[in-house]
Formats: C-alpha cells, sequence, structure tokens
C-alpha cells in the first residue's frame, strides 16, 4: 500500500481549467511560454509543475516506502520565515504565479465605464482615476463601407496565410526575432512581453464586450475569412492593441539595454512588425482597418503605462481618444497624421511605478545583448 | 432561341472583338473591367492610316510615340474617349460602342495611307480606367523633374513589366541616387497635369525625393505616390505583395543585389520601366493588350532619345527586356503586334544598332498547347483533334486554328462536336469563306454562334486575318455556372473536326495546318480561376495497344507527335529580330522541361526540318531539378524571391548584354556555345533538330547567384 497519495493525488497538467476552448486556442488555461495562445493563457499553467505520469508516481511512492527507513525518527527541525510580503520571493514562484501578481496590480488600477449620450456610445477607460482612453463605437454605415477595404486586402491572404496562421496566438516568436531574443538568456523579457500581452488583451476584451461591434464577415458575405471568426467582438482589434503595446515595451526596453549598434533599424522593423500583425488580421477577414486604429492606439497607450509600472521615468503615459473614421489603416498614418484619422492625444495618465512589474522590468534590463 | 443582335456585332473587325464586347457572346465572362462596362474610353490600335482623322467623332490621344524621323510608323497606339452620353444600362453598352466603331471606321476610309495593302484599320482594346486618366495631357511638355545623372550613361536597360518596385534601393547608384531615369505606371493614378495620357510617371528626382520623404518606409512610399490602391482594380495591393513578377524580372534585368555580384551595373546604365496594369495578365484571349505593350516600348525609346539629348549625344545603345506574351497567333511575324515591334526595332536599329527587345520563349513546351496537322492527318476529308476543357474554368477558352498564309481553303470547314453525354441544338459548321453581309473594310469573315439548350455557348469564326492568311478560331464560355449567367460549357474533350469536299485543294507537302490554345491558367495569382485547355491526339485503338518499353532516361523521342511543343513559343517573340531566351536548369545545364521551342515539323520522309522562329540562346530558369526557379529581389528593399519560368531567364540575359553594351563589348560578349545533347540522350538527325529548337545558339552564364 502506497503512503503518499498515489496516482492523482497531485493536481492536473494546466493549473486552472486545463485546455480550453476549440483546440486548446484562446480559452483559459493551456500551457504557457511563448506563444500559440491567447487570453489568460500566456501565463496560466506556465511552469505549474503539474504531476508525474502515473507510473513515476508509482514508483516514487514505493520509493519513499523504500527509503524510510533510512530517516530519524521524531520531530522535524523548524526552519526559517520567507521574507515577508517580499519581492525577493518571485524567483520563488512558477511564471504563472507571478502572472497573477501582475495581473493584479494592473487590474487594480484600471477602471471602465460605458457611457452613452445622445450623440456617441463609447468606453471610457482610466488607469488609477486618470483617464486613459476614450474609445466611440463607430456607426452601422462605417461598419458597412469598411468592408470593402477588408474585402480588397483578401488579395493578400495566399501571401501572407503562414504569418496568419502562426500569429492567432500571441505572436512573441516574431519580436523575439528581431531583437535576437532565445529562451536561454530572455526568459525575464519573455515575461514581461507575457505579462504586457496579457493586460492589452484583457483591456481589449473589455472594450470589445461594451462596444459589441460585429465581426466584418457577419456583415459582409464576401469577406469568408481564413480564420475562424473569433468569439469575441471586432472592435478594437486586440491583436493591435497587443503588438503595440509590446512593441512600445520592447522600444524602451531595447533603448534601455543600450546593447544593439543598430537600435534604430530594430526599432523601425518592431514597429513595422507591429503594423504587419495588425495588419494581417484585416487580410485575414476578420478586422476592419478602424479596429487596427483603435487597436493601436490603445496598444501604444498600454505600453507607455506598463513601461511606467515597470519605473521606466523617461517615458510619458498618454491618454487617447478615438473617433473611428473611414480610412485604411497603417503605421505611416499612425505615426505622422494620427488626429486627421480620428486619434487624438487627450493629456497624460499618472502611473505610478509598483513592486512586481519594476521586479521583472529589473532583470529584462539585464537580458541585454551588449553587441 | 438566343441570337445576337446583328446591327451590333457586325461593326466589330475580329472575332476577339466580338466575342469579349458582346453581351450575349463572351462579356460577361471578360476581364472585369470590361464585364462590368461601360466604359468611356479604350485604348486602340491604328495601321495604315492617321489617328488624326477620327478627330470629330472622338476624342483622340496619342502616348509619346518615338519618331526620329518625324515620320508616323506603320501601327500607331492611341486612346480614344467618346464624349457622347454614356448610356448606363448594360444592354446597350455593346451597341453604343459598335456604333462609335462604325462612325470610326467609315471616316477612316479617308486617311487611307496610300502604301498600305491594307485598308486603315484599327483594333479596340481594353478600356482606361478613370482615376488613370490625365486631365492635361502634355505629350511634348519635357518633365522638368528629370535630374541628368552625374555620370554620362553609356548604355540603358528598360523593362515593361507588372508590380514595378521602382523606389527599390537595388536601382541606387554609388552616390544614393535612383538610376531610374524614368518610370510610367500606366495603371498608376492620375496627376492633374502630365507627360502621359494615362497613369503616372515617376522621374528619377521624383523617386530620390520620395526615398527622402518617406525614409525606411517604401510601403509608405508606395502609397504616396499612388502605386498602391486597392480601390483601383488594374492597380491594387501589388506593391503590398512579398514579390511581383515585375519586381523580380526588374531586379534581375536592372537591380544591383548581393545576389548579382558578377554583373554589376554601373552608374553608367541608365533604367527606364513601365508597368502595364497589374492585371494584364488576368485576361485569357491574349487580346485587348497591345496598345498598352507598344505605348510602353514606345515610351522607353522616346524616353531614351531625351536622357541622350540631355547628354548631346546620339542614341545610347538600349536593352529592353519584355517577359510577356501570349501563346495563340500567327508566329509568323505578320500579327499586328509583331508588325509593330520588327518595325520599331528595325527603325532604331538604323541608327543606334545596339538596340535589343529581349524576350522569353514562354512555358508552354510541355502543356500540350500546340498541334500541327499535314496532309497524313486527313481521313476520309477530315482531320479530327480533341480540345480537352477543363471541369471548374472560370474563363473562357480560345483555339487557333491557321492555314498557311496564302491557301485558299474554301472549300474546307470547321465544325465542333461536344464530349459524349451533351449536345448542340443543331450541328455546328462554319465555311472557310465570307460572309458577304460582312463586306467593309475589316478582313473577310464569317461568324457562327455555339449553342445549346437554347443558349449561346461558343462562337466559331473564320477570318482571312490580314487578307492573307486564313483562321479558324473557337471560343467558348467558362465551364461552372458563373458571373451571374445561366449558362455553362460541358467540361471534357470536345472534338474539332477539319473537314473538306473532295476536290479541296490538298496540302502540299511543305504545308501544314497549326493550332493552338491559349494561355488559361492564373499564374500571378489574379483570382482568375482559370483552367488551362490542352490537346490530345485522336489515336486509333493499334497506337494504345501495349508497345516495347521507351528508355527510361531518354526524354526525346525520335518522332514528333502531332500535339508537341515545338512551335509553342511566345507568340509576341516570334517578331524577326527579337532575341528569344529559353531556359535552362543550372545544376544540370539541362533544358528546363517547360521551355517554350521553336517550330518542328516532320516531312513526308519523315525528315525534321525548323518553321518560324526559333529560340536564339539560353539562360538559367531554374537552379535545380529539386530547387525551381531562380532568386531574385521581392517588393521591399532586402525582400528575395523566387520564380520559375523563361520570364527570368530572358532578364538574366538581358542584364549581362547591357553590361556588355555599357562597355563596349558585343551583347553577347561573355555567352557560351549551346547547351549539349543531355548524356542520356541518344543522337539522331531528329533528336539533334529538336534539341536546337529548345537551346538555340548560345547560352547565357548563371546570373543570379541565390540557390
Amino acid at each position: 500500500m502506497a503512503q503518499y497519495g498515489g496516482i492523482g493525488g497531485i493536481g492536473g497538467i494546466g493549473g486552472i481549467g486545463g485546455i480550453g476552448g476549440i483546440g486548446g486556442i484562446g480559452g483559459i488555461g493551456g500551457i504557457g511560454g511563448i506563444g500559440g495562445f491567447t487570453g489568460l493563457g500566456g501565463f496560466l499553467g506556465a511552469e505549474d509543475t503539474g504531476g508525474y505520469d502515473g507510473t513515476t508516481t508509482y514508483g516514487l511512492q514505493t520509493t519513499a516506502d523504500g527509503l524510510q527507513h533510512l530517516n530519524s525518527t521524531g520531530p522535524a527541525p523548524a526552519g526559517t520565515a520567507l521574507p515577508f510580503n517580499d519581492t525577493s520571493n518571485n524567483d520563488r514562484w512558477a511564471s504563472w504565479v507571478r502572472g497573477s501578481l501582475y495581473l493584479s496590480e494592473f487590474l487594480t488600477c484600471i477602471g471602465y465605464e460605458a457611457v452613452k449620450s445622445a450623440h456617441e456610445k463609447s468606453v471610457r477607460l482610466t488607469f488609477g482615476g486618470d483617464a486613459l482612453a476614450h474609445i466611440v463605437l463607430p456607426g452601422n454605415d462605417l461598419l458597412a463601407s469598411q468592408c470593402t477595404l477588408v474585402r480588397n486586402y483578401a488579395d493578400l491572404r495566399a501571401d501572407r496565410t503562414a504569418e496568419i496562421t502562426s500569429q492567432l496566438g500571441f505572436p512573441t516568436e516574431y519580436f523575439a526575432m528581431i531583437l535576437g531574443m532565445h529562451l536561454g538568456q530572455h526568459k525575464n523579457t519573455f515575461e514581461l512581453i507575457t505579462a504586457t500581452q496579457v493586460m492589452a488583451a484583457h483591456v481589449a476584451m473589455i472594450v470589445k464586450h461594451a462596444l459589441a461591434v460585429r465581426r466584418p464577415d457577419q456583415i459582409d458575405g464576401r469577406i469568408l475569412p481564413m480564420i475562424p471568426t473569433p468569439g469575441h467582438g471586432s472592435f478594437p482589434s486586440a491583436h493591435a492593441t497587443e503588438a503595440y503595446a509590446v512593441a512600445t515595451l520592447l522600444s524602451g526596453l531595447a533603448t534601455e539595454w543600450g546593447g544593439f549598434n543598430d537600435l534604430d533599424n530594430r526599432l523601425a522593423m518592431l514597429r513595422g512588425l507591429a503594423e504587419r500583425i495588425t495588419v494581417n488580421r484585416t487580410v485575414a477577414g476578420v478586422h476592419y482597418p478602424i479596429d487596427s486604429w483603435a487597436g493601436a492606439s490603445l496598444g501604444v497607450a498600454l505600453g507607455q503605462v506598463i513601461l511606467k509600472m515597470c519605473g521606466h521615468s523617461a517615458t510619458v503615459a498618454q491618454a487617447i481618444k478615438y473617433e473611428p473614421a473611414d480610412h485604411d489603416f497603417n503605421d505611416y498614418d499612425l505615426v505622422h497624421s494620427a488626429s486627421d484619422k480620428g486619434v487624438q492625444i487627450t493629456g497624460t495618465v499618472n502611473v505610478p511605478k509598483t513592486d512586481h512589474f519594476s521586479w521583472i522590468w529589473k532583470k529584462a534590463l539585464k537580458d541585454t545583448q551588449s553587441v | 432561341m438566343a441570337h445576337v443582335e446583328q446591327h451590333c456585332i457586325d461593326r466589330y473587325a475580329g472575332p476577339y472583338e466580338r466575342w469579349v464586347f458582346t453581351k450575349e457572346l463572351g462579356r460577361p465572362y471578360a476581364f472585369p473591367l470590361i464585364a462590368r462596362g461601360p466604359s468611356k474610353r479604350y485604348t486602340a490600335l491604328m495601321e495604315g492610316g492617321a489617328v488624326s482623322a477620327l478627330n470629330g467623332v472622338v476624342n483622340v490621344r496619342v502616348p509619346p510615340l518615338w519618331e526620329p524621323d518625324k515620320t508616323t510608323r506603320h501601327i500607331t497606339p492611341f486612346v480614344f474617349e467618346d464624349d457622347a452620353p454614356q448610356n448606363d444600362t448594360d444592354a446597350h453598352e455593346d451597341t453604343s460602342l459598335a456604333r462609335c466603331l462604325g462612325s470610326l471606321r467609315t471616316c477612316m476610309a479617308a486617311s487611307q495611307d496610300a502604301a498600305s495593302t491594307l485598308p486603315a484599320r484599327f483594333r479596340v482594346n481594353f478600356p482606361v480606367v478613370d482615376e488613370t486618366w490625365v486631365q492635361n495631357y502634355d505629350p511634348d511638355g519635357t518633365n522638368t523633374s528629370w535630374s541628368k545623372p552625374l555620370t554620362q550613361p553609356k548604355a540603358i536597360i528598360a523593362v515593361i513589366d507588372d508590380g514595378l518596385p521602382f523606389a527599390h534601393r537595388a536601382f541606387l547608384d554609388s552616390h544614393g541616387h535612383s538610376r531610374m531615369s524614368y518610370c510610367w505606371l500606366q495603371s498608376g493614378i492620375a496627376a492633374d497635369t502630365a507627360n502621359v495620357p494615362f497613369g503616372r510617371e515617376y522621374t528619377n528626382a521624383e523617386i530620390d525625393q520620395l526615398r527622402r520623404t518617406y525614409g525606411r518606409d517604401e510601403t509608405a512610399l508606395y502609397r504616396a505616390a499612388a502605386a498602391i490602391d486597392s480601390g483601383v482594380s488594374e492597380l491594387g495591393d501589388h506593391l503590398r505583395r512579398s514579390a511581383t513578377h515585375g519586381s523580380h524580372i526588374l531586379g534581375l534585368a536592372a537591380g544591383n543585389d548581393s545576389l548579382f555580384l558578377d554583373h554589376i551595373l554601373g552608374d553608367d546604365i541608365q533604367i527606364i520601366a513601365v508597368q502595364l496594369p497589374n492585371t494584364i495578365a488576368w485576361d485569357t484571349s491574349g487580346f485587348g493588350k497591345e496598345m498598352y505593350m507598344l505605348s510602353a516600348m514606345h515610351y522607353v525609346f522616346e524616353r531614351a532619345s531625351r536622357i541622350a539629348c540631355a547628354f548631346g549625344i546620339g542614341e545610347l545603345p538600349l536593352i529592353l527586356n519584355f517577359s510577356y506574351g501570349w501563346s495563340a497567333g500567327r508566329h509568323d511575324g505578320a500579327s499586328e503586334m509583331e508588325i509593330a515591334v520588327r518595325d520599331l526595332l528595325d527603325a532604331r536599329q538604323a541608327i543606334q544598332p545596339v538596340t535589343e527587345i529581349v524576350m522569353p520563349t514562354g512555358n508552354n513546351f510541355a502543356s500540350d498547347m500546340h498541334a500541327r496537322m499535314d496532309e497524313t492527318s486527313f481521313h476520309d476529308h477530315s482531320a479530327r483533334i480533341h480540345w480537352q476543357i477543363q471541369p471548374d474554368d472560370q474563363t473562357s477558352s480560345y483555339l487557333e486554328l491557321w492555314f498557311p498564309a496564302g491557301f485558299d481553303p474554301s472549300d474546307y470547314h470547321l465544325s465542333l462536336t461536344p464530349p459524349a453525354g451533351t449536345s448542340l441544338d443543331q450541328p455546328v459548321d462554319i465555311a472557310f469563306v465570307a460572309d458577304p453581309a460582312l463586306d467593309d473594310d475589316g478582313d473577310p469573315r464569317r461568324f457562327v454562334e455555339v449553342i445549346s439548350g437554347g443558349k449561346i455557348i461558343g462562337q466559331m469564326s473564320v477570318d482571312k486575318h490580314r487578307r492573307d492568311r486564313w483562321r479558324g478560331m473557337i471560343a467558348v464560355i467558362p465551364t461552372v455556372y458563373t458571373r451571374h449567367q445561366d449558362r455553362r460549357l460541358a467540361s471534357g474533350a470536345w472534338t474539332v473536326t477539319l473537314s473538306r469536299s473532295e476536290n479541296a485543294m490538298p496540302l502540299s507537302d511543305d504545308q501544314d495546318i497549326l493550332i493552338w490554345v491559349q494561355r488559361d491558367d492564373d499564374p500571378s495569382d489574379l483570382k482568375s480561376n482559370g483552367r488551362q485547355s490542352y490537346l490530345v491526339e485522336i489515336q486509333d485503338a493499334a497506337v494504345l495497344l501495349p508497345k516495347p518499353p521507351q528508355s527510361p532516361v531518354q526524354d526525346i523521342p525520335e518522332n514528333i507527335a502531332q500535339v508537341a511543343g515545338y512551335g509553342a513559343l511566345n507568340a509576341v517573340a516570334s517578331t524577326p529580330s527579337t532575341t528569344r531566351v529559353a531556359g535552362y536548369t543550372a545544376q544540370t545545364g539541362r533544358i528546363s522541361p517547360y521551355s517554350g521551342a521553336g517550330g518542328l515539323r516532320t516531312r513526308v520522309d519523315g525528315t525534321v526540318e525548323v518553321w518560324g522562329a526559333q529560340a536564339d540562346l539560353t539562360a538559367v530558369s531554374d537552379h535545380s531539378p529539386t530547387l525551381p526557379g531562380i532568386s531574385s529581389i521581392g517588393v521591399l528593399s532586402g525582400a528575395r524571391a523566387r520564380l520559375v519560368g523563361t520570364s527570368c531567364a530572358a532578364p538574366s540575359a538581358a542584364r549581362i548584354m547591357v553590361c556588355n553594351a555599357a562597355a563596349g563589348r558585343d551583347v553577347f560578349d561573355g555567352f557560351g556555345d549551346p547547351l549539349d545533347l543531355y548524356r542520356t540522350e541518344s543522337s539522331s538527325p531528329s533528336v539533334e533538330s529538336q534539341h536546337k529548337a529548345r537551346v538555340g545558339h548560345r547560352t547565357a552564364p548563371p546570373v543570379s547567384k541565390g540557390g
């Protein structure tokens, strides 16, 4: 008879929820690490010890039985306490546990309100009570008009299929390519990226829920997307929010690294990548260009907030307002003429440095390439 | 019962025009711009007459023409604009265009060129899109934005293609200035005032300014240059693709990149480029593109003169690469396009001998798109062949059958039989005799509709093309219900039968009837959803009995079959004195399996002789049997792409030729002997002839280093 638990005693693989949704993509749970999952899946389960296979579990127990006679009897010796409520413990925790810490730090500051006035419906997001983003619901005529652009982009599907299908989840590999990152050297940077993606996705989902915009293929039967119609609203694009938040974060981090001799080129490519990930969703047929405008401007704002939470004092976190208008999306316009396209900078957001983000930031700073 | 309104269609001189522009026939399936009609402006070619004669009936606009001696070339590309109120109901569009053409042709009778053996005539081509129409066209104006290059040019490389990344860094000189002196985007969105009649022209200085303004964001640059616009179908998002046909070809011919280090183009080689409408390859008829192509050639020649003039020197050596073409046509140098190209080339070579137009031989060698019939093909007074038309073909399919020039086939007639299990309302048959009702200035011709279930599914025609060579043509609709039409063609093996009366003149030993089908696939992913039809020899049962095994390593058979690739040559490249480039596989030194070949015929005594245009040389079109295609640049600076086909063999040769020209060497300096017969082939006179028809006289060394 086994003394300890036997088979199945210690949790299942994947922590909360196991594998969710269709094929593990997009639900809560799943296995963390790089890519492949959206929503909370990026963290939950990451580094969770899970359980052993049945044979090993049984073998451990019979071995324990066989070794117990070598132990002394009597009480166990007392240990020392770990530091109380201290980030110095963070290294001990599995990354999914730290994920909960980042999430808590971030979400306790986020507020949102769905506002319905005589002339517009919108969502107002706040951070620590300061206005962060004000996103106005697009009208039905505008959505119908944007369907033309979505259909036009379908021409590029053959060109972009590999990108689109491998970017269904968080496209971290694509950012890794630009900064020469790998898991051995950049574990902390990846964790910070994941934290950013998860926060950005959370905020995007709040706005999507409130504004509840139908997907383009649900308006126009000619769009026929090449990937499943996502189970959330169209506006804003969470991919755009995440990609621009990550690009903003990594631009700050890579600059702080001071480790690239060709930093300017890499910063340009980070922006180019955020644009490409964003536009690829329109090519796929699941997003209007206005979704990209809303997502990209929200993502930049969130990236700045996270940099501030990390303690990056050079960053100014700016609040935005987006009133959708019938324009195609591209990064050049986002940089040079966003105000003509409906994006306004409405103020600055006061964001204090927080314990856990600044902890991981400090570690990520050591991931520098020092070329 | 379906019928075609006679007052409408008899104004169309040629079978392709009639098919493509007539609603009851092929128009619903035509190039979308034609299908959706009506259009206000059309491109066209005038032959043997003065375009100015048409003024008064329509507004005429002539593109920049190269006329060094101030004499008009025999064939003139032009655009006409019908100011008459547009009738927006499509039921009358054919009629309005037809009436317009009728008026034009009447007034042209007065403009007859005395030297011409043919009446003055014109062919209508594709419409011009509104967004590309220049409001204030200044043909003689000099674009003051062109900047004189720091280095005096010694040669010019020109490229006509689609999707051209004109601001790519591969085209910068050693000072960082663009070597792209002039670039005409024929489907570019027009500026208010321009030196081109439609589209957009960019000069070197404008390209440099765009590069300074947009820095590294080349997609933003092309967007700002109105070279990307998804709302304009002929322009579209092609420059957002990772690669285009044109990016690959332009890079190979004129770009400097680490791929091409053995043949670097110096600052003394300027570039002129013309971007055809990006969708030009969509239409499968081979019809409607000549004006764009010919005006592109004129533009290249004309702008080359301007460059030379700015330096106060005579015409510069010019190598023009044009990796484009179609499959069906006369193949004897006497079609409108062939005549026009030859005319231009001859005139410039008289002034500057180093003037070459380099074209690919085509990729249809193994596609069963060409057949030859001779006297032995006739049994019981008829010769038959199968035309296999594939299911799910969403475009029209076309077959052309050509008698020898000068042959009188008045006792011959052509018929079409549907695949087993389907039927026509009545047997369809057409005699090679002109319809007296079509007694006008066009070629002698006759038409008959192919009708099934009361609906028109095809058109058969005969015409004495340019009054010296009879052609039979069959055009059929798609094999699926598409474009909201309630008719379709049955897919399968259609039988084309050429019959003759007992007393008909037989073919002599040196005469053949030649058949080609038009290209009908979609290599550039333009979403035409065409499928390639092909020819199948009808063999008797004895031929199908088991035969002794053939050599497993010998590709070239001793006997040339009725359906074979010899003569399946790019029908535009058959112009005399163009340089025709076939493709070979670098690693094996073997001709690429698809590479188009010159014409061969088997004499009655079994020996083989050549006819028509032949391949001049081969250049690499495949890296190895397992790595098809060769590398060149993509659309954005730094991107790479592979392309398979003789399209990339031609610019490989053109690149070396222009380097030689700039260095004052013979243009073919450094080219090797023709490829050897592959070692596993057994030599014989027939095999040697077949080999030669594919490899030509010389071999270009590899240009692209990318494996």
